[in-house]
């Protein structure tokens, strides 16, 4: 298995983002479902994960909710707002433009 | 707007500190992280010791990352708790002002309510912090400096003065250890600027060249005064002009420093300009500062002015050393000046004792009587703010009530009392802002005439709208707001839940009425306070108006002019009086016109000694005798009537005609308490004709001297102007009386001052009015502001009855319909709501008459002969309000009087 990929600063918000775009979810299911995505390739870190759901959070991005989860155990659930749906769409679409720069820059001619 | 509200999780322990909640919630997520993902590899086939042991290892150091987390957490908590206050206070706000635009009426209402109560403090304020508060401006660290005094001890008297001779103040500058540094000033005087038909009159003072370094005060263009402008006895003719000046003659060109400005005649080089709203040390503007060596014949010392000792004619600034206190100045004065007189003349002074030195910051322990009227009307201001106070928290109160329902059912949705009470505050206080921004208006528009008329001609008038004011008028607003709006506020959030929700908006309230019922009360004690005050202060001027003045003065110009500034000799000086008199007695619309030696009330007087031949001599007076030099005209121009005898007549003012007087009633009397005066002989210890007998031809009405309002009458003595043994008079004043408007008289009398004779100063030309008005001016200020605010007060405290009375109406409509269906009176139920509105004002204006009984000591010396405690002027306001509360309560009772007994019965 080649080594994971460090995960670049600021994209992990976005990434988190996007994962709750899909439905609200706790911690560890946005970390499945990224593991899951990046197909294992990206590293991710335990700690820096909840340091990015609690800054999205502050941001107003998402907002939290006490649940239980399908264990029967009480868990934080994460949920898109309305301004983080927007932000996620912006950011996005800045994303792809940035990495579609970077790849034909960098693409052998 | 929807507010984000965040669940709480673990409620087990309600007290829990929010620190410790957090702690857990995070604990809580990170153990529900390793719990799920021991699961998961579970699932996956890892046996549960390895999947715990696992999940350890991948969640990284725990201790570390827990404070990491902990850390992020904490900080977010903070965030969003700071972002929840300012969305509800928005929140709040936005919804005050939703609601408020439902009742625009109450908004007007209250707006205008603060508008006038704020509007009148902050205008008081502005006034009083200029009279009392503000130390003179530019002036570096005013605290140090003071004005050295000295008191003199005679046989009979002791006083105090300010006045030094120059020979003093060179002694003290140089010798006195308790200064720094001592300079010398004048006082402002009137100078002509220019000549003849374009002279124009302006303020100057002569002072020392170290007077700016003193102060620490530099100019704003060019330089200031320096001691190397001043070395006597003849200094560098260079001035320092004032910041107005500068303005007004050279319309602020920066190109003025160096040329020349004609001051009596004199050229003098402008070197600076001094800065925006310096007047030095006190509140007249100046617009010229002179080398006091250099203003060669504008010294009113004379030619000896530098060794002169008995001639006192300047005051001091000096700075004090550090840690030397005023109080401790007078030894070191005393003992320079003694020494020095003593070192010139050779014979021991005696006569000077020591007196501290006085501040130059507003005097608080000597009020004039235009602060102390200023300092009456910020009381009374407060008072208005008051009334207007009580009439919001009424009207608030009212609404308060309408809304009973809406707030129960709030309540009842589960809005917490204390997030009700802030909504309420936020409404309480959009309104007071609302009313001060309004205020600031008021104050704008008002302030500025309410400071001309009380304060006069002052340089700081021109900033009515300083900070300090608006400083002010935002804590009153934030003040008034937050007592306006806790009643209702608090009254509201008491509310019991279930049955206001059953009485709907007609519930009982009784503890709410009383409430109102004593805002009521108290409302109307203040208006009869107001009133009181209004009628107290009216009826001072009207009896001032009244004072028997000896002289009708209603209609007089009065011209002054100073010949001698521009070096006009005593000849020339009455040739051109003779012109003068002759060219203004020819204009259309002059009735009389004479010329005398001082105006009336002017504060001018020779005092003389005199002498009756055949007596050892005359008991000295206290104030007097004094000696007027007057034409053939003046009596009939002033209106001083002559009892006996006969007046002055042209062929007194001949020379070689037999010298006679004519002396005033008080006079005859004193002189010659048992015999006709007429006739008699007086002689004069003056220049020269001691041995002269002046016969006294005529007996005249008695006048005052010098003010309004002054106690007691003198010996007063009318001479011929021009004494037939040449001795020409020492000043003169143009004295004319008009047939129409003095006002429209001042101009032509001043075009022939200024033209009846080439190369003259500026003529001061004024109605006799205007100079009488600075006297009249507290009595007038009292009694128009008094009247501005007493009108207020009424109004409000009107409104205020009504608004009560008209509720309680409301609320016991369902009591009068009961009884109109049981057989009353329409006119029955009339008189119960009148009687009741008439209770409340009864009450009130008991309480406002003990109230302005108990203010008279405060009120009685600013009076003028009227008692503080006159019966009509308390009668006439208890009168006026009783009238209004009748009125007030009218329309009410009208309505109550008009119930249909089967709609309220049905309505239930």
């Amino acid at each position: 298995m080649p080594q994971p990929i460090p995960i670049l600063r600021g994209t992990l918000e976005l990434l988190v983002l996007r994962a709750l775009a899909w439905k609200p979810m706790h911690g560890f299911e946005i970390f499945t479902w990224l593991d899951q995505r990046g197909e294992g390739q990206l590293e991710l870190l335990d700690s820096a994960l909840y340091q990015a759901l609690y800054r999205l959070e502050e941001k107003r991005f998402i907002r939290a909710k006490w649940g239980v989860t399908a264990n029967k155990r009480r868990a934080r659930y994460y949920e898109l707002t309305a301004s983080g749906r927007s932000h996620l769409r912006a950011e996005s679409d800045q994303w792809a433009r940035y990495a579609a720069t970077v790849s034909s820059i960098l693409a052998p001619t | 707007m929807g507010q984000v509200r965040r669940n709480g999780f673990l409620h087990s322990r309600p007290n829990m500190s929010k620190r410790e909640r957090l702690e857990r919630e995070t604990d809580a997520e990170i153990r529900a992280h390793i719990a799920e993902r021991v699961e998961s590899l579970v699932a996956s086939g890892m046996s549960r010791s390895d999947a715990e042991r696992e999940a350890l290892r991948r969640f990284g150091p725990y201790d570390s990352s827990r404070a990491e987390l902990l850390q992020a957490a904490r900080h977010r908590e903070q965030v969003l708790t700071a972002r929840d206050r300012i969305d509800s206070l928005v929140h709040d706000v936005g919804y005050a002002f939703c609601q408020l635009r439902r009742s625009p009426t109450l908004v007007l209402a209250v707006v205008g309510s603060f508008a006038l109560g704020i509007g009148a403090n902050s205008t008081m304020f502005g006034v009083v912090d200029q009279l009392l508060l503000r130390p003179p401006p530019h002036i570096t660290a005013p605290d140090e400096l003071v004005r050295p005094t000295r008191g003199t001890r005679t046989l009979s008297t002791e006083f105090t003065s300010t006045s030094f001779s120059y020979p003093d103040y060179v002694n003290i500058r140089d010798n006195a250890r308790s200064f720094s540094s001592v300079a010398m000033q004048t006082y402002p005087n009137p100078l002509s600027l220019g000549l003849g038909e374009d002279a124009r009159r302006v303020q100057h003072i002569l002072v020392s060249g170290n007077y700016f370094s003193t102060l620490g005060v530099g100019a704003v263009l060019g330089r200031p005064l320096l001691p190397s402008d001043d070395i006597p006895p003849t200094g560098s003719k260079v001035v320092v002009i004032g910041y107005g000046l500068w303005q007004r003659e050279f319309g602020g060109k920066d190109d003025v420093i160096g040329s020349t400005l004609l001051l009596a005649s004199r050229p003098f080089t402008i070197v600076g300009v001094a800065p925006k709203g310096f007047s030095g040390t006190g509140r007249r503007p100046i617009d010229v500062w002179i080398p006091v060596s250099a203003a060669e014949g504008l010294r009113f010392a004379g030619e000896n002015w530098m060794t002169e000792y008995r001639t006192v004619w300047l005051s001091m600034v000096a700075r004090l050393k550090p840690d030397i206190s005023s109080a401790s100045t007078g030894e070191d004065v005393a003992a320079v000046i003694k020494a020095g007189r003593e070192a010139a003349t050779g014979v021991r002074d005696s006569t000077t004792f020591a007196t501290p030195a006085e501040s130059y910051l507003p005097r608080r322990n000597e009020l004039t009587s235009t602060a102390r009227v200023a300092l009456l009307l910020g009381a009374v201001s407060i008072l208005v703010l008051a009334i207007a106070c009580a009439n919001v928290a009424n009207l608030l109160l009212a609404r308060a009530m309408q809304r009973r329902r809406e707030v129960a059912v709030r309540l009842a949705l589960g809005i917490s009392r204390s997030r009700l009470v802030r909504q309420l505050l936020v409404e309480g206080m959009a309104l007071a802002f609302l009313g001060g921004a309004a205020a600031l208006a008021v104050v704008h528009w008002g302030g500025a005439l309410v400071q001309r008329a009380l304060l006069g001609e002052s340089v700081w008038t021109d900033s009515t709208f300083s900070v300090r004011v608006l400083a002010f008028t935002i804590c009153v607003a934030v003040v008034v707001g937050l007592v306006t709006s806790l009643v209702p506020a608090i009254q509201s959030s008491a509310m019991n839940l279930s049955s206001s929700l059953k009485e709907g908006s007609k519930g009982s309230g009784v503890a709410r009425s009383r409430t109102r019922s004593v805002l009521v009360v108290v409302q109307g004690a203040l208006a009869v306070l107001l009133l009181s005050g209004t009628g107290l202060f009216a009826l001072s001027l009207r009896r001032v108006h009244e004072v028997p003045l000896g002289m009708d003065l209603d209609k007089l110009v009065i011209g002054q002019i100073d010949l001698r500034s521009v070096g006009i000799n005593d000849e020339l000086a009455e040739e051109y009086f003779r012109t003068t008199l002759d060219r203004v007695r020819r204009l259309s619309g002059v009735i009389n016109a004479t010329v005398a030696e001082a105006a009336p009330l002017s504060n001018w007087s020779s005092f003389v000694g005199i002498s009756i031949p055949g007596r050892d001599s005359v008991r000295s007076f206290d104030d007097g005798p004094s000696i007027h030099g007057v034409d053939e005209h003046y009596f009939s121009t002033v209106g001083t009537r002559i009892l006996r005898g006969r007046p002055l007549e042209e062929g007194d003012m001949r020379t070689g005609a037999e010298p006679v007087v004519v002396m005033n009633e008080e006079g005859a009397r004193l002189l010659w308490p048992n015999e006709d005066a007429l006739g008699k002989c007086v002689q004069m210890k003056d220049r020269g004709y001691e041995s002269i007998c002046f016969r006294v031809v005529g007996i005249a009405e008695n006048t005052n001297r010098q003010n309004v309002v002054e106690s007691g009458t003198q010996l007063r003595i009318y001479r011929a102007l021009t004494l037939p043994q040449g001795y020409g008079p020492r000043s003169y004043s143009l004295i004319v009386r008009p047939a129409g408007n003095p006002a429209e008289m001042v101009e032509p009398v001043r075009r022939v001052m200024q033209s009846a004779m080439p190369g003259v100063p500026y003529a001061n030309v004024q109605p006799m009015d205007a100079i009488l008005d600075n006297e009249l001016r507290p009595w007038r200020m009292g009694a128009t502001m008094f009247t501005a605010f007493g009108v207020v007060a009424l109004l409000l405290s009107a409104l205020g009855l009504y608004g009560v009375v008209s509720y309680s109406v409301t609320q016991r409509m369902h009591e009068m319909g009961v009884r109109v269906a049981l057989g009353a009176q329409r006119g029955d139920v009339a008189r119960l709501v009148l009687r009741h509105g008439l209770a409340l004002s009864v009450f009130g204006i008991s309480v406002g008459l003990v109230l302005a009984l108990a203010s008279g000591t405060f009120v009685g010396p600013l009076l003028y002969s009227v008692s503080p405690r006159d019966p009509l002027v308390l009668g006439s306001a208890a009168i006026i309000l009783v009238a209004v509360a009748t009125i007030a309560s009218l329309a009410p009772a009208r309505r109550a009087a008009r119930v249909n007994p089967l709609q309220v019965l049905r309505s239930d």
